[in-house]
């Protein structure tokens, strides 16, 4: 027995305190598995029992971050009022360093008020990366704000110093700058690069959000015929609800009363509507259409579709693909390694370089420190996944994590179940051959009869025949043979009906010929022991088939068909379809000694039914699952599409392709900001007569790092 | 005037005297009488009654039906 929970995770900065989480948590006795998403800072924990989560939730206290629940409502922190005083203080700083309020008074004055301007930046508003430098000297833990935090305070500690203690400076030989209006700067652009991170972040999270508004907040409750409004909380399994036009179904039932057209494209893509009626079942979110419905709860709160969608997004959302855990693990040696590099940095300009000696090296430091903030490096996957998956199930997809985009990304072949998959799966009447000379007579009596059969090709004439307008009597009698047939009386006269074999048996007559070269099953039918038709009853070929196949080979990938059916037939649909090779005769445990024949050359997905290709699928390279959304929560499959609309399969792909190339973007973008820019900052184009980087320049452009990869992941919205 | 039809129906699944009061409760507005050996039951259904609802009917109470005429 295991305890599993999904909470927020507030205090994180960057990648690399995701991963720090994730080490120490693992290390606690009883904790299974600890998953930590920055870019949705949320952690997915699983362990032995209740208590180990206290246990992990204190030492994630300890090392300063905090797991709050998710449940409670969550309180904006006021980042926006923070910058704006931030910034108007960073102004004034700026008007009196270099600004035309620089002579108004003496030197001494002008750095005193500059002082006092930067205090309040340096400790209040600054007062977390402060924290920081404090854990870094405690635990030899860091991370950005440390960073930040080191930076600030030396310009701090030097230009105070410088300030105050001005003729000991002169003695020392202390460069007589300040660099009061660099920590303004800093910490505000620090601040703004958060700000839209986190606006940015909530609109990559707009799906989610989108899901979760789904459901409406009340409900009509038909009670001893009177109608109250019921809160979504309140409602109970066998609670009738009436549903007006335009109105949210709030749960999932069955249809009691009443027909309409739902429209539930937020649940499956789809942006047909729906026809309901009674006995249908209906899904909390979804709109109803045109008319009055009335239907019985059957799941309510979390045990509906949606909240399982949620869930299994929220999940998915947290499984991290290859490249982010390099990243991660990047992210967190990165910290170290650059204040390293920065007093390397301070101490270069120091002893090796030109006058003045001090103001050089403390201005660089600072530069190198705030340009090395690796928060674009763990974003830039992150980001990409929380689009993706949250597009994908907009349009009725559900991808399991960011490890499926990566799979998805390198497929190169595709094979394909038959039955249910690439055809209906349903008996239909392809065509019929009569011999009489009253059709709509004929058909009457047959569809009146089939009628009382529950078989499969009886339930397909019948339909046949009603959307050819003629609808069931009934016969005068009616016996079902055993060995598959049908004896019936009509209007006097007696039918059979059934294969050619059973009428045969039954003495029927064969004196007309029926077309050799037709695939399917067949229904003989006679009157009065004379053979008169035959029924070609097949599994009609979905109509998005043949496109979908077309545009996968635009893709370049290949197409494979397995199938249970013989030979013929797969060859026949295949050819119709258009792909490109076939197994025939394939029993079920058979399927996936197919998929291994096929990944000798290719990277396989498999797509069919989940239920009985489950050890094909299970070794495919991806697999996909047709399916209701209410499998998601049972389905081992890496992508389930919930509509059961095939040609969903090209935007997979599109989709898969265009998130791995935009999250390697990220990745060249972030490298380009922390790593290249690093000996920029250090000051590497001085000795070529190349410029310096001012500490403000590298805090504006750490702030452009991290907007620029989190708008970069937003256009993974335009792919499909 | 309306005209009963008989109509006798053959079905599976009678396996004891509690199966044979099962059917003949249910359609007590039927009048059925209950074979328990063959599985015949006859029932006796106004004009506008169609035998598929009873069909239906039997096969919800777990009695599936092989075959009916009229009788």
């Amino acid at each position: 027995m295991s305890f599993e929970i999904h909470q927020k995770v507030k205090g994180m900065t960057c990648a690399g305190c995701a991963s720090s989480i994730e080490k120490e948590a693992s290390k606690i006795p009883g904790v299974i598995s600890v998953n930590v998403n920055f870019a949705t800072e949320s952690v997915a924990v699983k362990a032995v029992d209740e208590k180990t989560f206290e246990l992990v939730k204190s030492k994630v206290k300890n090392i300063g971050y905090e797991i709050v629940d998710t449940l409670k409502e969550e309180k904006s922190e006021n980042g926006l009022l923070k910058f704006f005083i931030s910034i108007s203080l960073s102004i004034l700083i700026f008007l009196f360093a270099m600004g035309p309020l620089m002579h108004v008074v003496s030197r001494e004055t002008n750095w005193y008020i500059q002082f006092a301007l930067a205090l309040p930046i340096w400790a209040w508003i600054g007062l977390p990366y402060l924290k920081a430098v404090w854990t870094l000297i405690k635990t030899l833990r860091s991370n950005m704000n440390t960073l930040i935090g080191v930076a600030t305070t030396a310009a701090f500690l030097y230009s105070s110093f410088v300030t105050f203690f001005n003729e000991s400076s002169l003695k020392i030989g202390l460069t007589q700058t300040v660099y009061f209006e660099a920590i303004g700067f800093i910490v505000s652009f620090v601040l703004l690069g958060h700000y839209f991170e986190h606006k940015a972040k909530t609109k990559a999270k707009e799906a989610l959000n989108s899901l979760l508004s789904l459901t409406s907040k009340e409900a009509s409750v038909i009670r001893d015929g009177q109608e109250f409004r019921v809160k979504m909380d309140d409602l109970r399994v066998g609670d009738i609800i009436r549903v007006r036009p335009g109105e949210k179904f709030a749960v999932d039932g069955k249809v009691t009363k009443g027909s309409s057209s739902v429209d539930e494209s937020m649940l499956t893509g789809e942006s047909v509507s729906v026809l309901k009626s009674v006995d249908d079942g209906v899904f909390g979110g979804t709109i109803n259409g045109e008319s009055v419905i009335e239907y019985v709860a059957t799941k309510v709160g979390k045990d509906t579709l949606v909240a399982h969608i949620i869930d299994f997004v929220e999940s998915a959302q947290l499984n991290k693909p290859k490249i982010q855990k390099i990243a991660d693990q990047v992210s967190s040696v990165f910290t170290p390694i650059v204040i390293v590099l920065a007093f390397f940095t301070f101490i270069l300009w120091f002893f090796l370089g030109p006058h003045p000696v001090w103001g050089n090296a403390i201005s660089n430091f600072i530069a190198v420190l705030v340009i090395a903030c690796p928060c674009a490096l763990g974003l830039a996957t992150p980001t990409a996944v929380v689009v993706a998956t949250g597009k994908a199930s907009l349009a009725g997809m559900l991808i399991g994590g960011g490890s499926v985009i990566e799979k998805a990304n390198s497929i190169t072949a595709v094979a394909f179940d038959k039955t249910g998959t690439i055809t209906h799966g349903k008996p239909t009447v392809l065509g019929l051959e009569y011999f009489g000379e009253d059709e709509s007579s004929f058909l009457k009596a047959v569809s009146s009869i089939e009628n009382y059969s529950e078989h499969p090709l009886a339930k397909s004439i019948v339909t046949y025949a009603k959307e050819l307008g003629v609808s069931p009597d009934d016969p005068d009698s009616f016996e079902i043979v055993a060995g598959g047939g049908v004896v019936a009386d009509y209007f006097g006269k007696q039918f059979h009906l059934g294969s050619k074999n059973f009428l045969e048996g039954e003495g029927v007559e064969f004196l007309h010929r029926f077309e050799s070269n037709v695939l399917g099953t067949f229904v003989y039918v006679s009157i009065d022991k004379k053979c008169v038709a035959r029924f070609v009853i097949g599994d009609k070929i979905k109509s998005s088939a043949k496109e979908l196949i077309s545009k996968l080979h635009e893709l370049g990938i290949k197409t494979y068909l397995i199938t249970g059916d013989n030979e013929d037939i797969a060859k026949a649909v295949a050819k119709e379809v258009g792909i490109d090779d076939f197994y025939a005769n394939v029993k079920p445990l058979e399927k996936a000694k197919y998929i291994q024949e096929i990944q000798k050359k290719y990277k396989v997905a498999m797509i069919g039914d989940g239920v009985n290709d489950a050890p094909a699928l299970s070794k495919a390279d991806l697999s996909l699952a047709m399916g209701t959304g209410a499998d998601v929560a049972i389905n081992a499959s890496d992508v389930t599409i919930s509509s059961g609309d095939i040609a969903k399969l090209y935007d997979l792909f599109i989709l898969a392709r265009g998130s791995m190339s935009i999250m390697k973007q990220n990745l060249a973008l972030s490298f380009v900001y922390n790593t290249a820019l690093i000996p920029l900052a250090a000051g590497i184009l001085y000795p070529f007569g190349g410029p310096l980087m001012p500490p403000v320049l590298a805090s504006v452009a750490m702030a452009m790092s991290s907007i620029s990869v989190v708008l970069n992941s937003l256009r993974i919205r335009k792919l499909i | 005037m309306s005209e009963n039809k008989k109509i006798k129906f053959t079905v599976t699944g009678i396996k004891c005297g509690g199966c044979v009061s099962k059917i003949e409760n249910n359609f007590q507005d039927y009048s059925p009488v209950v074979e328990k050996e063959t599985g015949e039951v006859v029932m006796v259904l106004a004009e506008d009654t169609r035998p598929i609802e009873i069909k239906k009917k039997l096969e919800e109470l777990g009695f599936p039906v092989q075959s009916f005429v009229k009788a």
